[in-house]
């Protein structure tokens, strides 16, 4: 909890620094921060339109990482989710009823898809996750931009996105006159079964096995190879299912910009949540007041929205740097003398 | 952890030293502004040298000349226009632009939530009463580029080079092939799109298969794919490119026999100035060659090489333009009606 204090400090400074540079007044920024992100009802619920699209993505890092595994792609499988259920929702017109669980379900299989490539490459070949995760996040973006404007392109659509998805489509608001929707209730309810798996299956044992000491878990019988095909393709459908929600529930549209960046901002947050589902629910939350803050932060403080994802980057970069620390100690802790 | 206990005390302590002497830049001013003008970027943001920057420049010459108080949100997603254009129209300013045809959905949803706000979209004809829709005679500047090119080329063979194959980038490609026919009937028009705005590879590959097909001058209008196409012609005698939006002349002097002008910055300022001088605003705007909206440059390193008489048949072009009698093409259908004007 201290150390958790002391990194948010350590940001706030650098983050202070940074407006400096970027010449704004940093406690007009942070003001202005707080007031966009929980000013009132409506900032409220963009903050958790933010935290929704955060915690898709967070959980499916979590969820590989659990298993051994550094999931970097999951923004690409995110993108992959939202272009599946665009494509398909704008040319699907039907019941909700029928329309919505489709989407977010082809959505899902879009992101395991993605997923799953990098997992076959690591299960078959013992291919690094880390590097095929990250170079399907521009095979994805690209594949999406060339397919959206190319042989998928819809007719009076000027841009690089799909035409508008029927009404009928759209997931159903929480709060009316918002953009928040049942997808917030979806992540979370992710968030308690994912808890639930690590804590009560068997499965969710054998991946923290795998994750923990993988060499144990082999000779206990567990098959590394499939375990970390299935974590892949599973991470993917969590990142992917987030992306049709971005598309139901935001957008209306797959745009190939739907993305800020979520699947990256998402390593962050799951180390900031300790990889526990219902601590990344926190994690998201306070990365959806950065998110959704620094648009006033802009407006009142003139910050650049750039200076948010600095500060992100470096919560990245500090984290996974502590992290790395921890597992070697543990590491040499462990060597043979 | 007794170290680490006292970081916080210092960290609030510098904190605060630092809003103390934070440079008093910002701020929510509610000043004497003559009017509040706001922009939402799309993606692309500042710095993007083209399209963002260029609407910028207006909206800051209305702060020096207008005494109007400017606000930029730039967009970090789709999904972040319709919260900036939200944001901006609860702060309520005089006007608001979305710079970008993306845009036009998100805007109309936020100018009806705020039927008290105004708005201004670049690009987009967005047909609502508090929206005012800037849109460019592209076609009237790309048709002097393809009348020039068609009197400096040897090969009697130029290209069009577009970013996407999309209603507004087929204004400027029937505009230069209508103006290249104008002056020749007989020059031949390639036409290739990227099929992106930012990919700088395929853009010089292009520009390596339409020379090979004959070309010797490029009109590129393909946003940083563009910048592929400048690239390829620094290395090839005797061929020439014509740039687009912004002026690129610069980027290859004597290369780039000049660039097709499109000025959001003109047309942010004209807009902003008629709501200080409180004409009603207008449901459409269309900007051209006769209000600068759209242009030439003016072949600062070129004239050697397009020659007084071309440079002369340009202007008139462009009078006879203004004065109605030629109406270039603004898409392919118009383009295959079009008659070559006698002058």
């Amino acid at each position: 909890m201290i150390r958790g204090l002391a990194i948010g400090l350590a940001l706030a400074l650098f983050a202070a620094a940074a407006m400096l540079l970027a010449g704004a007044n940093p406690l007009l920024g942070f003001w202005a921060l707080f007031r966009g992100a929980l000013g009132g009802v409506p900032q409220i619920s963009e903050t958790l339109v933010q935290t929704t699209a955060l915690l898709f993505p967070s959980l499916a890092v979590a969820f590989a990482f659990r298993a051994g595994l550094f999931n970097i792609g999951a923004e690409g499988q995110l993108v992959i989710g939202g272009l599946v259920a665009g494509v398909i929702g704008a040319r699907l017109e039907t019941s909700g009823l029928i329309a919505i669980p489709l989407l977010l379900i082809a959505g899902s299989a879009g992101g395991a898809a993605w997923g799953a490539i990098a997992g076959v490459l690591r299960a078959r070949f013992g291919g690094s996750e880390v590097i095929a995760t990250l170079m399907l996040n521009i095979v994805a973006a690209l594949l999406a931009n060339y397919l959206v404007v190319g042989p998928l392109h819809s007719p009076g659509v000027a841009g690089p996105e799909t035409a508008e998805l029927p009404h009928s489509s759209w997931l159903p608001a929480l709060l009316p006159g918002t953009r928040l929707t049942v997808a917030l209730l979806i992540a979370l309810a992710l968030a308690f079964v994912l808890r639930w798996v690590f804590a009560r299956t068997v499965f969710g044992y054998e991946l923290r096995a795998v994750g923990d000491a993988p060499e144990a878990a082999r000779r206990a019988g567990i098959n590394l190879a499939k375990t970390a095909f299935v974590t892949m393709a599973l991470s993917g459908a969590m990142a992917g299912l987030g992306g049709a929600t971005i598309v139901t529930g935001v957008l209306h549209r797959f745009n190939v910009s739907l993305s800020p960046g979520y699947g990256f901002i998402a390593i962050a947050v799951a180390l900031v949540g300790d990889l526990d589902p219902l601590r990344i629910i926190i994690a998201s939350f306070a990365f959806g007041i950065l998110q959704s803050g620094a648009l006033s932060m802009q407006a009142l403080a003139h910050v650049p929205k750039d200076v948010v994802s600095f500060v992100e980057g470096l919560a990245i970069v500090a984290l996974a740097a502590r992290r790395f620390v921890a597992g070697r100690k543990q590491m040499t802790a462990l060597a043979p003398e | 952890m007794t170290t680490r206990g006292c970081y916080g005390p210092a960290a609030f302590a510098i904190l605060v030293a630092f809003g103390l002497t934070g440079c008093g830049g910002g701020g929510v001013s509610k000043s004497k502004a003559t009017i509040r003008l706001a922009m939402v970027t799309d993606v692309g943001g500042l710095g993007d040298k083209s399209f963002n920057d260029s609407a910028y420049a207006g909206l800051k010459r209305a702060k020096t000349e207008l005494g109007a108080d400017i606000q930029v949100l730039e967009s970090k997603s789709a999904a972040d226009y319709q919260p900036n254009l939200s944001a901006l129209a609860d702060e309520n300013f005089d006007e608001i632009f979305a710079i970008g045809f993306l845009m036009n959905k998100d805007l109309a949803q936020v100018a009806s939530n705020h039927p008290k706000g105004h708005f201004a979209i670049i690009d987009a004809v967005v047909d609502q009463p508090n929206i005012t829709s800037v849109t460019f005679r592209e076609q009237d500047g790309s048709f002097l580029a393809g009348a020039l090119a068609a009197r400096v080329s040897k090969t009697k063979t130029i290209a069009f080079l577009g970013g996407l194959d999309i209603p507004l980038l087929r204004k400027f490609e029937a505009g230069f092939s209508a103006g290249a026919h104008e002056v020749d009937p007989n020059v031949k028009v390639l036409v290739k799109y990227v099929g992106s705005f930012e990919d700088v590879a395929s853009g010089k590959e292009l520009a390596q298969v339409l020379f090979s097909q004959g070309a010797d001058i490029i009109y590129a209008a393909a946003g940083k794919s563009g910048i592929g196409a400048i690239d390829e012609i620094r290395s090839r005698p005797s061929v020439y490119l014509i740039g687009v939006d912004g002026d690129q002349d610069g980027l290859a002097p004597g290369k780039i026999l000049t660039s097709v002008l499109k000025r959001v910055d003109v047309a942010v300022f004209t807009v902003a100035k008629d709501i200080l001088d409180k004409k009603p605003p207008k449901g459409h705007l269309e900007f051209g060659l006769k209000d600068n909206g759209v242009g030439l440059t003016d072949f600062q390193y070129t004239k050697q090489i397009i020659g007084p008489k071309t440079i002369a048949e340009v202007r008139k072009l462009r009078d006879a333009i203004i004065a109605g009698k030629i109406t270039p093409p603004q898409t392919r259908e118009e383009l295959a009606n079009f008659k070559p004007v006698k002058l």
